[in-house]
């Protein structure tokens, strides 16, 4: 009996003990978009340049004459031009895609959690019964293997600093509207940030990539890889103002890309290049409140150097891309950007200007190098809700846009935006915009005007966390993409349709 | 005596975690938990009226909170806009 009370008696315990241990807040958050789409470029979960730029043409269009032609697209196996160019411009399609996400929070106390994130991608139609994470799973069946791991990092306070510790996969954004990086990149690295009264002081270490061997190949031997490193700081002289000062360090040791990246600048080597660079990287933000209007904007400098092969941004198209020509060239290249926006009526006024180095010294990002959606770095932030013309980081599974990272294949962005944000009632709203954008410089000659868009967004709030919208996109394209459609008739490259996108969004967040 | 203690102890510890499980009633004897999904005692805020809270805390100021306190829910409202902001980027 009293061997039985005392095993009662230690199971009593271990229960409370392990009830205790097991005392964690359990935080669950997500997402749900489901987006239906009519559009003649866009595709449901593509990705990459909504047009191809005149940087990347083919040897194909060259040899035919035709600066400004197609892709390769445009000759057939057999060497025979095909009606339809890779710029099919010609048909309307629609589509339905899918996104979910799943955070899961596993929170000890106040100073201890471990963040993960979880996605689910899926256009409707697309594959069943398959591995894969290319937006599987749609079609009838559906039973795929496509959970995406996102975020898996842990955040704590240190007891002893005091200072705030991010280490694992986390989300990576620059100071600088994520022109540099950012706006949706997700990467292994360390974070470490403290206030110091109106002062707060953020150091962060990440490992990009970690590459040797043949294009497209990955190891992890920790001595051809690329890390960032930055220091930020910031400091509000009071509720109204705000600045901040940055250095950030790139440096990318002997890495491989592969073929999908490479054209142009820094962030492009033809495949199986070995590439070296460094680059430094300055850089000053600011914001301040007048009354009723807020201006922000930043301002960054570069300096380092780039070695890389066949992709010299001042080259001709005749010469480049694709060829072998190693150049090892001095970076020295800026970005700026100004916002304003304006509480006026019942919404708000917004205006922004970019400015981003192209040629020569063109402006040095961050873009993927181990996946075909390779950009990691956003406009939308520093040039509004853009649809068209520049890379947003709304949260969409198609990701396709004229400007699809902010070099634009070492060309540069000119461009301006102004917008209205309506606040209709407590539940419905509207937001109309436009923009416009040309090229700091046109590698290959001819027009450095890409395109001019307007766009509008009307949205109802079926419940807090719920929202239904209709959005309306419709984009002039400039004389930069000259050419650039299908073939015509007579059998001469036409100019490409202007893009348009209307779709209808569902969006739960929670 | 001493058995008995041990007996009731052990007892009292392996139930202590049943009433969790126990439904939530209202003054009016209606499980508003199972009906309509309100007053649950399991009930998680969503990260929308995890700021929406904290917003209306800090506004209370140094009237309720000390210095401090205030500073803390500002960091934690800072912390959850950005968890929003991120989670909806591309």
């Amino acid at each position: 009996m009293k061997k039985k009370l005392v095993v009662a008696a230690t199971a009593g315990v271990l229960t409370l003990a392990a009830s205790q241990a097991f005392a964690l807040e359990n935080l669950f958050n997500g997402s749900f978009a489901v987006r239906g789409a009519n559009a003649n470029y866009h595709t449901g979960g593509g990705t990459g340049y909504l047009i191809a730029p005149a940087w990347a043409l083919g040897a194909a269009g060259i040899a035919n004459g035709e600066i400004n032609g197609n892709t390769g697209a445009i000759l057939n196996a057999a060497g025979v031009k095909t009606r339809w160019g890779a710029n099919d411009s010609g048909t309307t399609k629609n589509y339905v895609e899918q996104r979910a996400r799943i955070f899961y929070t596993a929170k000890a106390n106040d100073n201890l959690k471990l963040v993960t994130g979880f996605e689910i991608d899926s256009t409707w139609g697309k594959s069943s019964y398959v591995v894969g994470r290319s937006n599987d799973g749609g079609a009838l069946g559906s039973d795929t293997v496509n959970l995406e791991s996102k975020w898996v990092y842990l955040d704590f306070n240190c007891p002893i600093t005091g200072a705030n510790v991010k280490a694992g996969i986390q989300p990576l954004n620059d100071s600088y509207k994520n022109i540099f990086v950012g706006g949706g990149a997700d990467a292994a690295g360390l974070q470490i940030s403290k206030a110091f009264g109106p002062a707060n002081l953020g150091f962060g270490w990440f490992r990009l990539d970690d590459h040797n061997g043949a294009a497209g190949t990955t190891f992890t031997n920790g001595k051809q890889t690329r890390d960032l490193l930055m220091l930020d700081g910031k400091f509000n002289v009071n509720k109204d103002i705000k600045f901040g000062a940055s250095y950030y360090f790139l440096n990318s040791d002997n890495m491989q890309q592969t073929a999908a990246q490479s054209l142009g600048g820094a962030n492009f080597a033809v495949a199986g290049s070995k590439q070296d660079y460094n680059v430094h990287m300055i850089g000053a933000n600011g914001a301040a409140t007048f009354g009723p209007a807020t201006i922000d904007g930043f301002i960054l400098y570069q300096f380092g150097t780039v070695d890389t092969f066949g992709a010299d941004p001042s080259a001709t198209a005749a010469a480049a891309p694709n060829t072998s020509l190693y150049s090892h060239e001095h970076v020295n290249s800026i970005a700026a950007n100004v916002s304003a926006k304006v509480a006026a009526g019942p919404g708000a006024a917004k205006i922004n200007a970019l400015y981003v180095n192209g040629g020569g010294n063109a402006f040095v990002n961050v873009n993927n190098s181990t996946s075909a959606a390779f950009s990691e770095n956003v406009m939308g932030a520093a040039l509004g809700n853009s649809l068209i013309l520049f890379r947003n980081s709304q949260y969409t599974t198609n990701d396709q846009y004229l400007i699809y990272e902010s070099s634009f294949l070492g060309q540069g962005v000119i461009a301006a935006s102004a917008g209205y944000d309506a606040k209709i009632s407590d539940k419905a709203f509207a937001n109309v915009y436009g923009a416009v954008a040309w090229t700091a410089k046109n590698v290959v000659g001819g027009s450095k005007y890409i395109g001019t868009e307007a766009n509008v967004e009307v949205g109802y709030k079926l419940f807090d966390n719920l929202t239904a919208s209709v959005q309306g996109a419709y984009a002039i394209l400039g004389g930069y993409y000259e050419k650039a459609g299908r073939f015509g008739d007579d059998g001469r490259p036409t100019d490409p349709a202007n893009p348009y996108v209307a779709r209808v969004v569902l969006n739960y967040v929670f | 005596m001493k058995k008995v203690a041990v007996m009731i102890l052990a007892t009292f510890m392996m139930t202590a975690m049943v009433p969790a499980f126990a439904a939530e009633m209202t003054k009016e004897d209606k499980d508003q938990c199972l009906l309509a999904s309100q007053d649950c005692k399991t009930e998680v805020d969503s990260i929308q009226k995890k700021i929406s809270k904290l917003n209306k805390e800090i506004k209370k100021g140094t009237k309720v909170y000390t210095a401090d306190e205030v500073k803390k829910l500002k960091a934690k409202l800072k912390d959850a806009e950005d968890f929003l902001d991120n989670m909806l980027k591309q």
